[in-house]
């Protein structure tokens, strides 16, 4: 196999022994840990990578700047739960609401190759709109109210077959094995055919077409995949909150608007980048929303929003290129993982 | 803020309440009159309470997320109208009002901005450059 050679080389590397020391460290945090908000925060941030990586493919990698990520997150989401109340396990949900969202991505990549640039993202911002308000206004899925756990899959004892943990820990686990199975995928597909297709398309559109790459079939693998995991991503958050409506995964701001903002911080050209991107902005959203928005908050609602729109601001002006494209540019980072920027690997 | 029907109270009531609020008070008066045939006696009065409603709305409902959905229906509108066409953008406002308010007809009002976001993903699939705009996608 190419790739775990590839793999295999890349973590011989200085910053390899980085990233595997950084895994290692993940696995066995919650064993020395205590603290189940800061357990729940990194659930979180492996959550959102998962999203963040899943976009990224399609902006960073194939140039499809999407801005309509929650229209996978919630069809994950709510297949999830309506196949609960089945009596469906979760894990099935799970993978079926990442092959749900992937098909209809796959399907969406149709009409959507179509579109440009910043009309891609138009169209998918809509989308985004279209979904939340058709879902809010679904009596059969629960409308505006959304979607409780079923009553006796509430009541059943805790198990690994029904996901029904009231601690944080198991969520933990189960979103870093998807985050690490999604990252091993990327890093393989990346380093395919297809990976080399997507980057070929995000250059230059009609120079791809011409070397006979099919375009719109390439589009539309890249959005089935990324549609996938950010579907499965949608399931992780329907096991681990038991509730879901339409204004939370179908959320512009805090699910499609979510892995534009950690690709900014992170940088998109590399394949880890909207990882680090989440691991800064998701435990400092969630500390910022219980220290500021827990002092302040009752005075000045949605305080730590605004705080971090600042933030935000400040880091698109100073560091446009992101936190890796910077260390990358300073010499302080070897491009960890064969990226677009140019790896050393190949 | 409550709306409070005078005419259900009795008058220590009304006095109560009037003593207790320290905002201002609307109280729609209108006399009882014919006004043709085809018009109710009270039509006077509900003219004012329809007026003092008025008033109530303009500072009344005003959340900060009114916002955000004349943001994205702007968005449609000039989309549709083409970007750097005045003439496309006042008739894209007006195509945009008339297809929302008709499909309320046939569809629930509340999905009545579906049917402007749909037209919108049209119009960016079938003529990216919107009816007047210039340039490609």
């Amino acid at each position: 196999m190419r790739a775990l050679r590839m793999i295999k080389a890349e973590l011989s590397t200085k910053a390899g022994r980085i990233f595997t020391a950084a895994a290692i460290v993940a696995v066995i945090l919650p064993l020395v840990v205590r603290d189940q908000f800061f357990i729940n925060a990194m659930m979180l941030v492996y959550m959102y990578s998962i999203i963040a990586l899943a976009w990224n493919l399609m902006n960073g990698y194939t140039g499809l700047l999407s801005f309509g990520h929650a229209v996978f997150f919630g069809i994950g989401a709510y297949t999830l739960m309506l196949l609960l109340y089945r009596g469906v396990t979760p894990w099935i949900g799970m993978l079926l609401g990442g092959l749900l969202s992937a098909g209809f991505a796959f399907l969406l990549g149709v009409p959507f190759s179509r579109l440009r640039s910043h009309w891609f993202a138009l169209g998918t911002l809509v989308l985004g709109e279209i979904f939340l308000i058709v879902f809010a206004n679904w009596r059969a899925v629960g409308g505006a109210l959304g979607l409780d756990q079923p009553r006796r899959f509430l009541l059943s004892p805790p198990s690994i077959y029904w996901l029904n943990y009231a601690r944080p820990t198991p969520y933990y686990y189960l979103a870093l094995g998807i985050l690490g199975l999604e990252l091993l995928s990327l890093y393989a597909i990346l380093n395919s055919r297809p990976g080399y297709f997507f980057q070929a398309i995000r250059e230059d559109e009609e120079a791809a077409m011409a070397s006979g790459i099919n375009v719109t079939l390439y589009k539309c693998i890249s959005m089935a995949i990324s549609g996938f995991f950010t579907g499965v991503a949608g399931g992780i958050y329907t096991v681990r909150f038991g509730y879901i409506d339409p204004y939370a995964v179908f959320s512009m701001m805090r699910i499609s608007v979510y892995p534009v903002i950690a690709g900014l911080i992170g940088g998109v050209y590399s394949l880890i980048g909207p990882m680090i991107g989440s691991l800064i902005f998701v435990p400092t959203a969630e500390y910022l929303r219980a220290i500021v928005g827990g002092t302040l908050g009752s005075r000045f609602q949605g305080v730590h929003f605004a705080s971090f729109g600042i933030v935000l601001l400040i880091i698109s002006m100073r560091i446009p290129e992101g936190l890796m494209g910077w260390l990358e540019m300073r010499g302080l980072l070897k491009p960890l993982m064969a990226s677009g920027g140019g790896g050393d690997e190949r | 803020m409550d709306r409070i029907w005078l005419q259900d109270m009795t008058w220590q009531e009304a006095e109560e309440i009037v003593a207790k609020s320290r905002g201002i008070i609307l109280l729609p008066v209108g006399s009882v009159e014919q006004h043709g045939l085809h018009l109710p006696l009270g039509t006077d009065t509900y003219l004012a309470i329809g007026l003092a409603g008025g008033i109530l709305s303009t500072f009344y409902y005003v959340i900060p997320e009114v916002g955000g959905r004349f943001c994205m229906l702007s968005f449609v509108i000039v989309v549709l109208g083409g970007f750097g066409s005045l003439l496309g953008t006042f008739l894209g406002g007006l195509i945009i009002g008339v297809a929302e308010e008709i499909s309320a007809i046939f569809i629930p009002p509340v999905m009545k901005d579906v049917v402007a976001f749909i037209l919108f993903l049209l119009i960016l699939m079938l003529k990216p450059s919107g009816l007047f705009g210039e340039g490609g996608r």
